[in-house]
């Protein structure tokens, strides 16, 4: 049983690596246009990005900080009216996806919006930390959508790496007591199986 | 007479999921890897591997009598 089940690794492995390696494209959208900068928490210019673009890619993607403002303004190839928007997370790996579905945002933020002077141009800022209740430093894939009701529609996505200070969130605790804690347990239950031998009979 | 070689097979395993999430969040949060990657994934599965792995390691074994003349030659070599 032991044997089949090791055989269950590598075919886990493929099956992880095949559909999450995801290649890192630039900054893409499709019926829409825009650029974003961020600021840091101290209100000092951190970044910015267009979308499309060079920028937001893996290697260089768009920085700020859940307590930094995020200006961002954008045209829509056609005027939507009224209609939803969606911001989720793209490829989101076991762990993250496991803290969304925790959080109950299984399927990251979404909203609706009216535009009764059918404007093809928005402008806004925002605080992430306000709008995201899940807020672990790292990087991102980050997809939006918008969907007018008359069928106009804007989606894209950028890679987003949020620069706060990994020690201030919970989850670095909670991965050094993990990883404390493995470590006795390897000393304990596995390395005692060489420092501590059986001792067994001559003749058995 | 049969000797009870315990493996810890379960301890062990366990032991490789806790260092897998805990290595998985440390370098994600610290952005070595991304979220939207397969990396936490994969280090995540290494760390049960490599917990299946120790916990499928045999117990070393040792004969009691060169223990025990091993046991009695260190005793001569005290002061």
């Amino acid at each position: 049983m032991t044997g089949r089940a090791l055989w269950l690794i590598p075919a886990a492995l493929v099956f992880l690596v095949g559909p999450l390696a995801v290649p890192g494209y630039a900054a893409n959208s499709v019926g829409c246009s825009g650029s974003a900068t961020s600021v840091s928490d101290q209100g000092v210019p951190l970044d910015k990005v267009s979308v499309p673009g060079a920028g937001g890619t893996q290697s260089l993607p768009f920085r700020i900080m859940w307590n930094g403002e995020v200006t961002w303004q954008g045209q829509t190839d056609q005027a939507i009216t009224s209609g939803t928007w969606r911001m989720s997370v793209q490829n989101a790996s076991w762990l993250f996806a496991l803290g969304e579905l925790v959080s109950g945002h299984a399927h990251g933020l979404s909203g609706a919006f009216t535009n009764e002077q059918s404007q093809a141009s928005w402008g806004n800022s925002f605080t992430p930390s306000t709008n995201e209740p899940v807020k672990p430093p790292g990087t991102y894939e980050v997809g939006f959508t918008v969907s007018g009701n008359g069928g106009a529609q804007c989606s894209g996505t950028l890679w987003v790496k949020v620069v706060d200070s990994p020690g201030r969130t919970p989850l670095w605790w909670l991965s050094l007591v993990l990883i404390v804690a493995a470590l006795i347990m390897f000393y304990v239950f596995g390395i005692s199986k060489w420092t501590r031998p059986i001792l067994t009979s001559i003749g058995e | 007479m049969k000797t009870k070689r315990t493996r810890h097979f379960v301890a062990n395993t366990l032991a490789g999921l806790f260092l897998g999430i805990g290595m998985s969040l440390m370098l994600t949060i610290y952005g070595v890897v991304g979220w939207s990657t397969a990396w936490p994934n994969i280090i995540l599965v290494l760390g049960i591997a490599l917990g299946l792995g120790v916990g499928l390691l045999p117990v070393r074994t040792m004969r009691r009598s060169s223990a025990s003349t091993a046991k009695k030659d260190s005793a001569n070599l005290r002061p």
